[in-house]
């Protein structure tokens, strides 16, 4: 948006802003750009939010009028809702081994990326591109590689002579397979941490050298604080990301085996559209905004203790 | 099944056969003057009517997509007033398209279904049932239709099965010769037919070479609710009270059965749900990988459609006899009317026309339904060699359909994890009954 710098420089004087009639123009301007965002935003997030925070205290089938009943779905999901504790089980459970093994390959990759080889470029656009390959191709993809009985992964293995293994059919063994799946993702965070890296001052490294510091120590005196803010970026994103992993879920395994992969929005998904509980699907999506909403909250806390900003010091 | 058919269609069907057969299809019905081939012969609405239809969408099995050109022909010759308007979805997601299409304000006159999604239509009141036209319309006669074919719910009539095709067993006969094996059509014949019989084929014909596995038998078929229901009839038990109020699933009887199938994964006679199936291109019935399964014989022309009897050829026979019954389950296609459609009158005719007239059971023979004709009085009919009319007949007067609980789709969801883990064999199946009991009992009683 466009912000008029008179207004500003007046109101840093206390004196009553003066607004020219150029710059009351440019506000106008700046309004009516922003305006069909803006109405998007009220129209598709905004409005929907309210609306289902008020099916969340419903009986809603979406077909027929919601009725009000109170706390009963929230009630329902804490004491009484088996595959709602499965779901947060398995969403919790995938956040937490997903999140850094993603951060490290991405972080690892992006050092890689930066190093001044022979079509660079091109390596940069390979590792990107699965970000950009539509989800439900990559997920058929993964469906083929971990099928058991003709999947590559297993061939691969019987062919090493080695024992195949029920990849997509051992629950134990299910939900790690979702995390290799997600490292398919890590171009995007490498291209964050990639940018990122290119930022560090090459000075920093020039005086480190000559006071005699290795590889590893510029590592973790120079690159690593540097870094924090772009590793706090992406580890909040990758946070809010990973706990609303639906696509490969609803298409690899529909939740299977036995309920391993079925994830928090899987399980919302499954009450909003295939049973028509959308009073209930919303008092669980309100539920995952606030553990969202929570752990956003209280990484921010924790950022104060590790997270370097150059410009605050 | 119809619905494991359209949900992964046949992609290698030769296409010169395709057109012979269509083509004979369309000569026998659109040549012959319709007054001879039809029963409903409705007058056709005065006025200009757009019949709005949500179908299933048959892309990719090009012998459906024909049928549907040809009843199409067909009916706008007869009805030239009325023009269809189709409304397409997959399998995959057909409930939940349609319902949050009709959330979204459509408009259908008449609904394609399977009964599993009855009762949540019947739930969401998008669809009315038929009793009030069936009594009204002289042309119908009830006593003809077969009980079997009726999609029923809390005594009403909901739909006429179009589709119907019991279940039966299929096999490899030149590998079951081989091994110098009575066919199970044979040990039928002799009353040896049963589940100890099914369980000695599979791991007669079950073989490993090099670590490739051929599966002595598919059991896709436990995987679903309705299939279960009937073997545990056979068995002498059910997965619910008659009310629907309370979930049997976990009786001594369903036990036992769920211990029976859980040997077969135990012993890899069948393979996971994740390694293929009777229909997978790679681990199936068609390329030999799986020496029996059970299905309909729709399944069985696409087998036929993917040129499997140059391979081998196919074995029928009825299902094998539980401690108690033989009953065959019966699977059904029906269309529904929806209880908010603009055309009524219209959407009747269609009904009729579509369901149980005599030219759509030959205009959709090709994708294996008028085996079975909802009419008692309209002729079965064959296509096929392997097609066993001695079976057809045996099972005609076996076959049971089966009654989808209040909450269909969300027991589904409860079961299908349960099955999951009796394949995996981590829990005792009575443990995983019973919580499957518990948890479905719940469900019916706290609507």
């Amino acid at each position: 948006m466009l912000i008029p710098t008179t207004e500003v420089t007046d109101m840093r004087h206390g004196k009553k802003p003066r607004v020219g009639p150029l710059a009351r123009r440019e506000a106008w301007e700046g309004r009516f750009f922003v305006a069909p965002w803006l109405i998007g935003f009220v129209v598709f997030t905004v409005a929907p939010m309210i609306a289902s925070l008020y099916f969340a205290f419903s009986q809603y089938s979406v077909l027929t009028p919601p009725q009000w009943i109170g706390l009963s779905n929230f009630g329902n999901m804490f004491t009484d809702d088996r595959l709602f504790r499965v779901s947060l089980y398995n969403t919790a459970y995938y956040v937490v081994i997903a999140v850094p093994i993603n951060l490290v390959v991405a972080f690892l990759m992006a050092m890689l990326l930066q190093v001044p080889v022979h079509g660079i470029n091109v390596y940069r656009t390979l590792f990107y591109l699965p970000v950009i390959t539509p989800a439900v191709a990559n997920a058929l993809t993964w469906t083929l590689l971990f099928s058991g009985d003709f999947g590559i992964v297993n061939a691969v293995l019987r062919a090493a002579g080695l024992p195949t293994v029920n990849w997509l059919f051992e629950p134990s063994i299910t939900k790690l397979v979702f995390v290799i799946i997600g490292l398919w993702g890590t171009g995007g965070s490498a291209i964050i941490f990639l940018a990122g890296l290119q930022n560090v001052p090459h000075v920093l490294y020039e005086a480190s050298s000559i006071d005699g510091a290795g590889v590893w120590q510029r590592f973790w005196r120079i690159t690593f604080p540097m870094m924090t803010p772009v590793i706090f970026f992406n580890l909040v994103l990758g946070i809010i990301g990973t706990f609303q992993i639906f696509t490969g879920a609803y298409i690899v395994t529909a939740g299977g085996p036995a309920n391993a992969t079925l994830f928090y929005v899987l399980y919302l998904y499954n009450n909003a559209f295939k049973f028509f509980k959308m009073g209930y699907a919303s008092a669980l999506a309100w539920v995952l905004f606030v553990i969202i909403l929570a752990f956003t909250i209280l990484q921010f806390r924790l950022a104060r203790r590790w997270v370097y900003y150059e410009a605050e010091k | 099944v119809v619905e494991k058919i359209v949900e992964k269609p046949v992609e290698k069907i030769v296409e010169k056969p395709v057109e012979k057969i269509v083509t004979q299809q369309v000569e026998k019905v659109v040549e012959k003057p319709v007054e001879k081939v039809v029963t409903a012969t409705a007058p056709p609405p005065p006025k200009a009517i757009t019949l709005k239809l949500w179908d299933y969408d048959s892309t990719g099995d090009d012998f459906w997509v024909q049928a549907d050109k040809n009843f199409e022909l067909y009916y706008g010759a007869k009805y030239p007033n009325v023009k269809i308007e189709r409304t397409r979805a997959p399998w995959t997601g057909f409930t939940e398209k349609f319902l949050t299409s009709v959330a979204g304000g459509a408009k259908y006159d008449v609904i394609y279904g399977w009964g599993g999604w009855l009762p949540q239509f019947i739930e969401n009141k998008v669809v009315k049932p038929l009793d009030e036209l069936l009594a009204a319309d002289k042309e119908v006669d009830l006593k003809d239709f077969y009980e079997a074919g009726k999609e029923v719910i809390d005594g009403k009539v909901y739909g006429l099965g179009w589709f119907l095709t019991p279940f039966f067993v299929w096999y490899n006969k030149k590998a079951v010769l081989a091994k110098g094996l009575s066919e199970p059509r044979e040990l039928d014949k002799q009353a040896k037919w049963d589940y100890d019989a099914w369980y000695n084929f599979a791991k007669a014909m079950a073989s490993e070479d090099k670590g490739i596995r051929t599966f002595g038998f598919d059991l896709t078929v436990t995987g679903y609710v309705g299939d279960m229901a009937v073997m545990s009839k056979n068995w002498g038990s059910s997965l619910w009270d008659e009310k629907f109020t309370k979930c049997t699933v976990n009786s001594d009887e369903n036990v036992k059965l769920w211990e029976f199938f859980q040997k077969f994964y135990k012993e890899r006679l069948a393979p996971l749900p994740t390694e293929g199936g009777f229909l997978n291109e790679q681990v199936g019935f068609a390329n030999q990988r799986i020496m029996g399964c059970i299905t309909g014989a729709n399944y069985v022309r696409s087998a036929v459609q993917q040129k499997a009897p140059t391979n081998f050829d196919i074995g029928m026979a009825p299902m094998p006899k539980g401690p108690k019954s033989q009953a065959h389950m019966l699977y059904i296609n029906s269309f529904y009317l929806s209880s908010k459609g603009d055309n009524p009158d219209a959407a009747w005719t269609f009904y009729k026309e579509r369901s149980f007239s005599e030219a759509a059971a030959k205009i959709f023979l090709p994708i294996g339904a008028g085996r079975f004709p909802l009419r008692k009085s309209v002729k079965p009919q064959t296509q096929y060699a392997w097609e066993d009319t001695e079976t057809y007949d045996k099972v005609r007067s076996l076959m049971v359909s089966y009654t989808p609980s209040p909450k269909e789709a969300q027991f589904t969801a409860l079961y299908t994890p349960a099955w999951q883990e009796m394949i995996n064999g981590k829990r005792p199946v009575k443990e995983i009954l019973d919580q499957l009991a518990s948890e479905a009992t719940k469900l019916v009683t706290s609507r």
